[in-house]
């Protein structure tokens, strides 16, 4: 056999195998489930203020989501007797009491919906805490009283800084944490980001469609907000934990925990990030790590098996009931960094586009009408001849020049650096 | 050239009619095949020779017709030729005669055939084995005066290559006495005195039928010949005759042979595959290293390589089996009566053993596939005394793992493997052999970024086989084995933090078998076996420069134990009708640091009863116990899954099989039909608590749980081994069920209730069939279809930490969709030209010709539920075998 079609038939069939493992859409016929455990979400935050949120799990088989309200109130109480009551966020408007229909009552007063809120200022960590609380929930018409376990306040960390570098064989930005803790070894962040980008086109060009005429305007000047500058936000989705029970010290420099490609929005003129670290027991590390394999860590050959763990708040009323997340006391630290591409150039556009203009005369609004009305934008102007008045204009589809259609917002952060409006 | 030229002008000479008698025949420096060719056309077809190669003679004959076969003889001896004769047939050997008559006494002077007489390499080249089956042998004195019953004793060797045959019945027609051919292809039969048929069978071997006068005790050694043709008379299969004669239940043997026509994913003959398609085997899925055999997890099968342990038995993470196949002679799985001289583990015993090497020249072979490359090396150091076999394959995936789309978490990545077989086995006396043997593999998968595993087998062991009396043999073999997986997470290549972490085993083992024939009825297997393992469940340490590092350099303490045992078994032919087998086994385990000592005396039941000659009941019950477990919590076995020993707090898993099954041969001894059915207990089988923490953790029995378990089954069976098409045809039902021992509260597993293990798949059908259309070419057909295995699903969905979060309850309570497969191969086997240097060999298949998209798991995300698909597409592969 030839050995060039020998190679060409292992290509072909190698082809084939890489197209062969993959991972397909599949929907199996999910059991029906009555089973709506409480989740209970949030830390008790020492020196600041804490907000607990409760929701019910939903079920997978429902269609679109029913809302649910949890009435709740509560109260944080120390070993030494300190109580702090809920001062629930939104306060129910209602009658004096709370009535189920099936003799369950909860008394008015500081009683919440899905949110428990605590003034938790004045805790420290010379002691340990635990949350009390009582839920009534509508969908279940059962009156509930949960504890959590006695909570070990955690020691704060230090945020040592934010970093980030360039991988130009990844064609990824990777950001970077570093922080000490004297005395933890299991840390957890959150981190919320900014970022401001722009359009793919300005245009300084903006049609009144009730007066039906074509404007120029220019953004100092007219005062008018430009469609080329945008702000878009997001919050951490994933897991963010580290243990350093396994180092020497309790610290870490630059974990790489957050990957933004190159041609990601994000990079296009300025991002900031903020993050909040703080420090956790090595149970609540064990239930963080385990919601973290079974619900982001699925899908591989080694993927463990699911499995739910325990959390530490229970109910007294009930103790048969399934209770979902991990109670924590612990202190925030905060820091923040800005990447600014106009120092680093990291960022590479996406795509390469064709756009569908339209050139448009200037002397027929009907039809600069009907493609404004077709979310067509004004572009450019066509001047001919020596006249000052332009004969005609091209309209873009308006997604590339209204900034907002990707999902931004023209509010800048307050004391954003870059002052584009 | 120029022996084409001087036939062609013979043919031309001889093609004007008929020759009288006086008319002249010449041929002038023709070479001794080609004479002989011409002798067999003009003359008779009964006459072989075996050419010496360093013989390089030409040879011209000139004589009158009906003389000129004495003159070619005549010119054969000239050049150092001795013509023999046998009946009718003529032997030309150069330098050599041909016994046709062995003196009295032969073989009790320890000779064999296969002594340098060139008979053996005659009969591989002449295919005339039956001539020999209708000789009668006598064995021993008939002046021995001896009454009763004597022992005959001897090596089964394959005719060409002279390697012993391990796994063939050799049996007595009249007295009902069987027995079953060892790794050394050693047997030993209790024979009346007088008249006797000895009968031989192995799988792809041809029957033989020896007729025997036997005076007193002796050898007789015997050569078998691989089945060429495609036998159309009745003939008593191998499995039929163990089905009938041995009271063992639940073994399966499959050569080599067989394995390498199964159709696979890359289209190499894979050991761990072809015991996948036997009933009662199981998988978590394609791809996944292990197999569950009767309920059992993937931790309770012992799997010996030449004695040693293979603690992981796959490459590329399952895609294929630890072994070469060019290595493997035979594979044979007991799966329900284990005997006593096995242990360690409580599912199944899976017993690989590797060629000796040929004993007669130096021969080889190569491969090339799509992802391996192999070749390997055999043959005589020393003529007639010490023989070799090395062998080595490695990969070349890389490139298709770079082929992968760029989104798939292995796009990127690295993967290899690597493995060596080396064995020598020499033979000191025709009682003593020594055989040497070496296995060395390593793995490696990187991901893209993290992590990066690798793992790596080696053992080591020397055997000594003894024949120290015609009653009594002993076997004793010495080794050591390990395995080595290593972690490597290097956290977004940050120096600082990044870390490896190594798991190891450690074994040194003795084992001493002795086989002793106490009586015409009782045959007695007895020995000790000892094994110390030093595991290292967990080693860490920095990956980047340690000086510049924050990772500490730490291990959980390592773990030492002695495991001796004792046993003894004895097979008791009560009557050719019935057969009986016990044993007892006394497994301890002696844990250091802390001490704990744990001592399990487990028994081996099995008895059969033929109802007829063709039908056959069996029943057999065995206890087991096992000190070494697996600790994991992802379905598939994992490199970075750790093993660990019994502890104070870990108790040796128990287990129990109660199992009975018929037997029936029809179709005039080529189909099997067999029906087993199995209960079965095991107790102190870990399983993880939610969320435990499999690595580097020093307190992990706080994170495992014991569970009981129970699985059931009945498994059908229609094996034909000759004959054009053979393969077999199997359903099985089987449950296999788990539940915690312990009541932990709401914690408790599925709330102390019974859950599916993770390879319950109740129902399974599967299909090996290769049909024969000529000697070369073949096709083969591999079919399964299999229930889903259990998965556990999540029952909602909650926001939590910034993320949509998945709510999980019952543990596997739901099935992914079955498992359907069907896989076709044409094999294309070498001609039958024995004078070519290389024989070369093709297979050309495709895995998976439906394209069925088979769930190898299913998994829920923020985007939704996804099914992942190990080999979703027809995967057309092509095999390249070259021997020589």
């Amino acid at each position: 056999m030839d050995t060039k079609y020998l190679f060409r038939t292992a290509l072909l069939a190698a082809s084939l195998l890489a197209a062969a493992s993959c991972i397909y859409p599949f929907e199996p016929v999910l059991p029906a489930t009555s089973e709506h455990p409480l989740v209970v979400e949030g830390d008790i935050h020492l020196g600041g203020q804490t907000t607990l949120r409760l929701s019910h799990v939903r079920s997978l088989t429902e269609d679109g989501f029913a809302y649910d309200p949890i009435y709740c109130q509560g109260y944080i109480e120390g070993e030494d007797g300190t109580r702090i009551e809920g001062n629930t966020s939104p306060l129910v408007n209602g009658p004096g009491i709370l009535d189920s229909g099936y003799g369950s009552v909860l008394p008015i007063g500081n009683v919440g919906v899905n949110n428990l809120h605590f003034d938790t200022a004045g805790l420290t960590k010379v002691q340990r805490y635990r949350l009390h609380f009582d839920t009534l929930s509508e969908s279940g018409n059962v009156l509930n009283t949960f504890e959590s376990d006695w909570l070990d306040p955690c020691p704060a960390p230090t945020i040592d800084g934010l970093s980030y570098t360039t991988h130009e064989d990844l064609e990824e930005l990777w950001i970077g944490l570093s922080m000490h803790c004297n005395g933890a070894h299991y840390f957890r962040w959150t981190f919320s980001e900014v970022w401001e980008y722009h359009s793919d086109l300005n245009s300084y060009l903006k049609w009144d469609n009730i007066h039906q005429t074509m404007e120029h305007y220019d953004v100092r000047v007219d005062g008018y907000p430009s469609l080329y500058y945008c702000w878009k936000s997001a919050n951490s989705a994933q897991i963010n934990i580290f243990s350093t029970a396994n180092q020497k010290e309790d610290r870490f420099e630059e974990l790489a925990f957050h990957r933004i490609s190159r041609t990601d929005k994000r990079l296009q003129v300025m991002y900031h990030i903020t993050v909040r670290l703080e420090a956790m027991s090595e149970n609540a590390y064990n239930y963080w790590y385990n919601m973290q394999q079974v619900s982001e860590g699925q899908g591989s050959l080694f993927a463990p098996t699911p499995s739910e763990m325990a959390s530490n708040v229970h109910c007294l009323t009930d103790p048969g009931l399934q209770v979902i997340g991990y109670l924590g006391a612990s202190v925030q630290a905060e820091a923040d960094m800005y990447y600014d591409n106009s120092q680093e150039q990291f960022y590479q556009p996406a795509r390469l586009y064709a756009r569908d203009d339209q050139t448009v005369s200037a002397y027929r609004p009907d039809s600069m009408r009907y493609w404004y009305n077709r979310r067509y934008l004004p572009f450019n102007e066509i001047y001919e001849g020596l006249s000052d008045e332009p004969s005609a204009y091209v309209w873009t589809p308006g997604d590339c020049i209204d900034c907002r259609r990707q999902g931004g917002t023209k509010t800048a952060p307050e004391g954003w650096p870059t002052g584009h409006k | 050239m120029k022996r084409i030229l001087c036939i062609f002008l013979l043919a031309a000479s001889l093609g004007n009619g008929g020759l009288r008698a006086q008319d002249l025949l010449e041929v002038k420096r023709v070479e001794l095949d080609s004479l002989v060719h011409f002798l067999r056309r003009e003359f008779r077809p009964d006459i072989y020779f075996v050419k010496d190669e360093a013989e390089q003679s030409t040879f011209s004959v000139s004589a009158p017709r009906d003389a000129f076969l004495e003159a070619a003889f005549d010119a054969l001896r000239e050049k150092g030729y001795i013509i023999s004769s046998y009946g009718s047939a003529r032997f030309i050997l150069h330098s050599k005669s041909v016994f046709t008559s062995l003196p009295s006494g032969w073989f009790d002077d320890g000779r064999s055939l296969t002594d340098d007489s060139g008979l053996q390499q005659y009969l591989a080249e002449q295919s005339a084995v039956v001539t020999f089956q209708n000789k009668v042998y006598e064995i021993g004195d008939s002046s021995a005066g001896r009454r009763g019953k004597v022992y005959v004793s001897g090596h089964v060797r394959d005719i060409s290559s002279g390697e012993p045959l391990a796994g063939v019945s050799v049996y007595d027609d009249k007295t009902g006495a069987y027995t079953v051919t060892d790794g050394a292809g050693f047997y030993r039969l209790a024979l009346p005195v007088g008249d006797n048929f000895l009968n031989l069978s192995g799988y792809s071997l041809d029957d033989m039928r020896l007729t025997l006068k036997v005076w007193d005790d002796g050898t007789l050694d015997v050569v078998m010949k691989e089945k060429v043709l495609a036998l159309t008379g009745a003939v008593v299969s191998a499995d039929a005759v163990s089905h009938h004669r041995d009271a063992k239940m639940g073994i399966e043997r499959v050569r080599m042979e067989v394995i390498n026509k199964i159709p696979t994913a890359f289209g190499e003959g894979d050991i761990i595959k072809a015991v996948l398609t036997l009933p009662g085997v199981k998988s978590v899925g394609e791809a996944s290293s292990g197999f569950n055999v009767r309920g059992g997890s993937t931790d309770q099968n012992l799997i010996l390589f030449n004695d040693g342990t293979i603690y992981n038995p796959t490459h590329l993470f399952g895609i294929f089996s630890a072994f070469n196949p060019d290595i493997v002679s035979e594979v044979e799985l007991y799966k329900s009566s284990i005997p006593a001289e096995f242990g360690g583990r409580i599912s199944s015993v899976l017993d690989v053993h590797s060629r000796e090497g040929n004993a007669n020249k130096i021969a080889g072979s190569a491969g090339i596939g799509l992802l391996t490359s192999r070749l390997h090396l055999e043959g005589p150091l020393v003529k007639g005394r010490t023989t070799f076999i090395v062998g080595g394959r490695t990969t070349y995936s890389n490139w298709l793992l770079n082929l992968l789309p760029k989104d798939s978490e292995y796009a990127g990545g690295q993967a290899s493997f690597s493995d060596i077989n080396a064995s020598l086995t020499h033979k000191i006396n025709e009682d003593n052999t020594l055989q040497a043997y070496a296995y060395w593999s390593r793995d490696g998968f990187d991901f893209a970024i993290d992590p990066a595993f690798r793992y790596s087998n080696l053992n080591a062991s020397l055997k000594w086989r003894s024949r120290l009396s015609g009653r009594l043999n002993l076997t004793a073999s010495a080794g050591y084995d390990q395995y080595g997986a290593r972690l490597e997470n290097s956290l977004g290549k940050n120096e600082r933090s990044g870390y490896a972490v190594n798991t190891q085993i450690r074994q040194g083992f003795a084992k001493l078998n002795f086989r002793y024939a106490l009586n015409d009825a009782h045959n007695l297997s007895y020995g000790a076996n000892f094994v110390f393992y030093h595991l290292q469940p967990g080693a860490m340490t920095p990956l980047y420069d340690p000086e510049n590092s924050l990772v500490r350099t730490w291990n959980i303490d390592g773990q030492d134990a002695l495991e001796p045992a004792v046993y003894v078994s004895d097979s008791w032919t009560v009557s050719p009708q019935l057969t009986l087998e016990g044993g007892v086994r006394v497994s301890t385990l002696l844990a250091l640091h802390p001490a704990k000592f744990y001592a399990n005396p487990e028994f081996r039941l099995s008895g059969k009863y033929s109802l007829r000659d063709n039908f056959s009941v069996k029943a057999g019950f065995n206890t087991m116990s096992q000190h070494i477990h697996l600790i994991s919590n992802t379905s598939s076995i994992s490199p970075i899954d750790t093993w660990q020993l019994s502890t104070d707090r870990i108790r040796p898993q128990t287990g129990w099989q109660a199992a009975a099954g018929l037997y029936w041969t029809v179709a005039g001894g080529t189909i099997d039909l067999t029906l087993e059915a199995y209960y079965k207990r095991t107790a102190h089988q870990l399983d993880y608590k939610s969320g435990a923490t499999t690595l580097m953790n020093p307190h992990l029995a706080d994170d495992l749980v014991e569970t009981y378990g129970k699985a059931y089954g009945v498994e059908l069976m229609a094996k034909k081994t000759s004959g054009k098409l053979t393969g077999w045809v199997s359903y099985s039902y089987a449950r296999a069920q788990l539940r915690e021992m312990q009541d932990r509260g709401v914690e408790t597993i599925n709330g102390g209730a019974w859950y599916n293990a993770p390879h319950d798949k109740p129902h399974e059908v599967k299909l090996v069939g290769n049909y024969k259309f000529t000697h070369r070419y073949s096709l083969s057909v591999n079919l399964d279809y299999a229930t889903g295995r259990p998965v556990t699903l999540p029952i909602g969905l909650y926001q939590y930490g910034g993320g949509w979060r998945l709510a999980y309850s019952q543990r596997n309570t739901y099935r992914i969709p079955d498992y359907f497969r069907l896989d076709l191969a044409v094999n294309i086997d070498p001609g039958h030209y024995l004078r070519q240097f290389s024989h070369m060999s093709w297979t050309i298949g495709v895995y998976n010709v439906t394209a069925r998209k088979n769930a190898y798991s299913v998994f829920f995300d923020s985007a939704g539920s996804h099914m992942l698909s190990v080999f979703a597409c027809p995967i057309p592969y092509i095999n390249l075998n070259l021997k020589f």
